[in-house]
């Protein structure tokens, strides 16, 4: 029987196709990746069969079990315009350094004079600050919630008018209805519903009745006619 | 593999020809693909897939003084949540003869329920849209003329739905049982508020006792 020659040396791989993969995963995934903010306060929504996607004009509202209020505006142009416009119908003053603090300080559940201290701390010093939520009257009588909302709605509407100008002078074609801030809700499924009521109030007291109640997804079942 | 040259320099010294030594152009690359897979683990992990998705509710403008009573509703029916993941549902008008009945919101529940009262608009719907599927995407008449039926199957077999409850339901219960309405193709449903009526308490409170409808025996 002839002798079988076995290669000498170390069996060595070329691992460049193995490199070249495992690059493009991970460029792929940090382009597409949107990270998970920080939140105060943790929520668990309800499920939906409901397949609409989130607003990207979104002024969120995050309500917990025990019916504290937070909110979240997106996108951040939108947001530190907001800021700058209830710091102004408050009677505060705030300085540029602020606002910009503000637009990446995530969701908050302050009032206002804390807020402006909450923005100035480092995002480690954040998370020890306990937030109350933001003050809200359920009796119909204004408060800093009603603010929020009022400006919200005001600043959008007053952004898109000019940038709808701006596109009818360039002959531009521009959506305005998607880029008219949306409200979405987002409240614990502990919550008792008349307590979610209650801040829904607030909202129609400013005017806002269309609501987008955010839930996790869930697959809609399949339903047989027979059966019934 | 990469080599580090350790031989001090300056020959061999036998004092013989100077040879080039045969550098390998190999590149170890185990420690590359380890930080490739830890990069590539670690956004796998955090990166976040699912947007969560919204639910659209209208709520009418608000009327200072509560403004007029609901008007009565013949054929329309009542979903009511209660405390403990309750709901009970009656159909048409609240009168003596009104029987409140014990669901869940289970498939077996209030679905079969809801699906039972809309059949005949589900029905048209499927019809419909099987038709539509087998018509010519560019034939936009015939296509139109389909939305239309639509629309109209829409009104005309409408079910009406009013869901109330006590103070006592979840906003989960009330998620759930919008839910089960899109699940079941009602379009046409108020939350109603002001909570329970007294006759409704009163059979609620007689309804509790009872055995849940679809329940095992």
């Amino acid at each position: 029987m002839p002798k079988v020659n076995m290669p000498k040396g170390t069996p060595s791989l070329d691992m460049t196709p193995l490199v070249d993969l495992a690059f493009l995963l991970v460029t792929f995934f940090m382009l597409t990746a949107s990270f998970r903010q920080a939140e105060p306060v943790k929520v668990t929504p309800p499920s939906s069969i409901s397949l609409e996607e989130m607003p990207k004009f979104n002024f969120a509202t995050s309500i917990d079990e025990t019916g504290r209020v937070f909110v979240d505006i997106q996108p951040s142009t939108l947001r530190g315009a907001i800021f700058s416009a209830v710091a102004k119908k408050l009677g505060y003053q705030t300085s540029e350094k602020d606002s910009t603090k503000f637009v990446g300080a995530g969701p908050f559940g302050l009032k206002f004079v804390p807020l402006l201290k909450y923005v100035n701390l480092s995002s480690t010093e954040r998370e020890s600050v306990q937030q109350n939520g933001i003050p809200y009257d359920t009796s119909g009588k204004k408060t800093e919630l009603n603010t929020w909302i009022e400006q919200a709605r005001i600043v959008s509407q007053n952004i898109v008018l000019q940038e709808e100008a701006d596109a009818i002078a360039k002959k531009k074609p521009y959506d305005k209805m998607e880029r008219f801030i949306k409200f979405s809700i987002k409240a614990d499924g502990r919550a008792k519903y008349d307590q979610v009521k209650q801040i829904i109030d607030v909202y129609r007291d400013a005017r806002v009745k269309k609501f987008q109640m955010v839930t996790q997804s869930e697959e809609a079942p399949n339903i047989n006619l027979r059966d019934y | 593999m990469a080599e580090l040259n350790t031989d001090g320099g300056g020959g061999n010294g036998k004092g013989g020809k100077k040879r080039a030594k045969k550098q390998s152009t190999k590149v170890d690359m185990t420690p590359l693909v380890d930080l490739a897979f830890l990069l590539l683990t670690f956004f796998v992990l955090t990166s976040t897939f699912s947007q969560p998705k919204t639910m659209r509710m209208i709520f009418p403008e608000k009327i200072e003084d509560g403004g007029p009573p609901p008007p009565p509703i013949k054929d329309g029916h009542t979903v009511l949540a209660s405390k403990d993941n309750e709901i009970y549902y009656y159909r048409g008008q609240l009168d003596e003869t009104t029987e409140m009945i014990k669901t869940d919101l289970t498939a077996k529940g209030l679905r079969k329920f809801l699906i039972g009262a809309n059949k005949k608009l589900i029905k048209t719907l499927n019809k419909l849209e099987n038709q539509k599927l087998k018509v010519d995407a560019k034939d936009t008449a015939k296509i139109n003329a389909i939305d239309r039926e639509f629309e109209e199957a829409k009104t005309k077999d409408k079910q009406i739905v009013i869901v109330k409850n006590d103070g006592g339901a979840t906003y989960k219960n009330m998620i759930d049982i919008i839910d089960e309405l899109a699940i079941s193709n009602i379009i046409y449903y108020y939350p109603a508020e002001g909570g329970f009526t007294k006759r409704e308490e009163r059979l609620v409170n007689e309804a509790r006792e009872g055995k849940l409808e679809g329940s095992e025996e």
